[in-house]
């Protein structure tokens, strides 16, 4: 209802004074700027992936073979198997803990701002930063992590969390986990609270149980924006750099190279520009779609309001 | 007790334990941090109680303010994160003006080209954005950077003031037209004033995008002297082991204004867009 008087208002407005032009004005610098630093360069990107240009030679067009030759490429797919794994399994770990910490939350009173604000500290640290840390924690000689395991007698000696393929993977992902579990919490907690009261005593008179109620009421409700959190993560971490570059640069022997990772070595340490361009675009026709999901969804949730 | 009572008892037990425990888990790190920083070498690698410091030292801040070009990545930092925020308010504040007050479709397509853009990951973006910059000549340079950050600080403070200025009521503005503002003069004057809470937002979080931004600047800077905190930070680790004291001294020093920042944040989003507005 406000939304079609403020529609009708707008049109009036839109008719008389407004007449389309002066809109345009105003939003030009920005829409300029944005396609002069992101969508030329994007556009020229995919040429370059088109090419054998590297650091040293200009190139020349070669159509698919970048791409056809990444498919080839053992790296090429353990980095794709890789990034999988890093962002599914990422996704499910923040999933579940962002909803624990939700659901913990929701009901807390006095204090809520002071605990959401330190919950939220993983998230608005720099990642580099909490990168490193998490490098000198997870370190096999002198870490804290490694001390105190060895200490409670779980381990007999120093684990290499870093150093050996499986565990290296784990460990970064329990990063990225701690890194965005906030994100996904106090998002959750925002459509939490937006729930009406009323659907949850309606299904309390109806004998449903806390598990009943979480099932019936909570997850429905939150389902749109659990997929919208979730997408946007997806598209986020299935090209973070700074947690896997810091951690293992992608090692070791390529256990925990990502995209981003993998293009960054093969552009700057082999120099193969062309081909390091195509390793960042393989993936481009699934998530350019999900990314107009995401900007489609965000614009609908700020009409709502 | 009743039995209402002793469930409600046991799961308010199970969610202060587990918010203690996430709590625990997202400040341990820092905590690590910043102890680690002012650590000497003796307990760092042998000290008897890791979690506590004993003879507590700033020898790893002096080396790394003597040693490392710290102040310079430091002011380099500012720099880069200030004009690029500054850009984004400007270019952000105008575009979200544009589109809030206009229903054009062409307006709004354009506008979700912006929105799009800041999705863009910047793994996608880096080789052909070196490229880029090495065509303009503004490799391994400031200029480069703020060119770089405007990537994503640009749309995605056009994204977040298009939400503040919706809140304004129409009405006010179209006020100041009757009486004969132009439509930038009622930007200025009517709109900027009341959106501040959401001038604020956007210039915390574009300050500390900018400021945490890691992969462009690796790949666009070369010379130590240019270097933001977090490329120059990240060097740090390739030295030798013992370098684990200065580096958590400059991981300190660079959070501190990141969390300062929040902290201020934090009360001055509560204030409310509409609220202002209405009562102003």
């Amino acid at each position: 209802m406000a939304g079609s008087t403020a529609a009708v208002r707008q049109e009036r407005l839109g008719a008389s004074r407004w007449a389309g032009l002066p809109g345009l004005v105003f939003v030009l610098p920005a829409v300029l700027v944005v396609l002069g630093v992101v969508g030329y360069p994007f556009v020229e990107g995919i040429w370059l992936s088109l090419t054998n240009r590297t650091v040293a030679s200009e190139g020349h067009f070669i159509g698919f073979k970048n791409y056809a030759n990444l498919l080839h490429s053992a790296v090429f797919l353990k980095t794709v198997r890789n990034t999988l794994v890093y962002t599914g399994v990422g996704l499910v770990g923040k999933l579940v803990l962002g909803m624990a910490v939700a659901l913990s939350l929701t009901r807390v009173g006095r204090g809520r701002d002071l605990l959401g604000a330190l919950l939220l500290l993983p998230w608005i640290i720099p990642t580099v930063l909490s990168a490193l840390v998490w490098t000198w924690i997870f370190d096999d000689t002198s870490g804290i992590l490694n001390y105190a395991l060895v200490r409670l007698h779980l381990v007999d000696r120093p684990v290499p969390w870093l150093g050996s393929s499986a565990l290296a993977m784990a460990s970064v992902i329990l990063v990225a986990v701690w890194r965005e579990t906030p994100y996904f919490g106090l998002s959750l907690l925002a459509g939490l609270r937006s729930i009406p009261q009323e659907q949850y005593e309606a299904a309390s008179l109806d004998g449903a149980g806390t598990l009943q109620q979480f099932r019936y009421v909570t997850l429905p409700n939150l389902l749109g924006l659990i997929l919208l959190v979730s997408t946007i993560s997806v598209v986020q971490s299935a090209y973070d750099f700074s947690i896997v570059y810091i951690l293992t640069r992608g090692g070791p022997v390529g256990a925990t190279h990502i995209f981003s990772t993998l293009t960054y070595e093969i552009g700057f340490y082999v120099g193969d520009l062309g081909r390091a361009g195509a390793v960042a675009l393989t993936a481009f026709p699934i998530f350019g779609p999900l990314m107009f999901y995401i900007a489609r969804s965000l614009e609908r949730r700020e009409a709502s309001l | 007790m009743s039995r209402y009572q002793a469930t409600s008892l046991v799961y308010g037990l199970a969610r202060y334990t587990l918010l203690a425990a996430f709590a625990i888990a997202a400040v341990a790190p820092f905590y690590w941090m910043v102890i680690t920083s002012v650590k000497p070498v003796q307990e760092l690698y042998a000290g008897k109680m890791p979690l506590w410091v004993e003879a507590p030292t700033w020898k790893h801040y002096a080396e790394l303010l003597e040693t490392y070009m710290f102040p310079r990545w430091f002011w380099n930092t500012i720099v880069v994160a200030v004009v690029s925020t500054a850009v984004s308010l400007v270019l952000g504040s105008l575009a979200a003006y544009g589109v809030t007050r206009t229903g054009t479709a062409l307006v709004r397509q354009l506008t979700r080209v912006v929105l799009v853009t800041y999705l863009v990951p910047r793994a996608m973006l880096m080789i052909p954005l070196y490229q880029f910059l090495a065509a303009l000549r503004l490799l391994d340079s400031q200029a480069g950077l703020v060119l770089a950050y405007l990537t994503f600080t640009v749309p995605f403070s056009v994204w977040l003031l298009i939400g503040f200025f919706q809140g304004i009521p129409r009405e006010l503005d179209e006020a100041a037209l009757i009486d004969g503002c132009s439509r930038m003069q009622a930007l200025v004057r009517v709109v900027l004033p009341l959106a501040r809470p959401g001038l604020v937002a956007v210039t915390v979080y574009t300050f500390s995008l900018a400021w945490n931004e890691f992969l462009y600047p690796l790949v666009i800077i070369q010379s130590d002297a240019q270097k933001p905190l977090t490329v120059g930070i990240a060097a740090l680790q390739q030295g030798d082991v013992f370098a684990w004291g200065p580096l958590m001294a400059a991981g300190t020093l660079a959070a501190i204004p990141i969390v300062t920042f929040y902290a201020l944040i934090h009360r001055q989003i509560v204030a409310g867009v509409t609220a202002g507005a209405v009562k102003g």
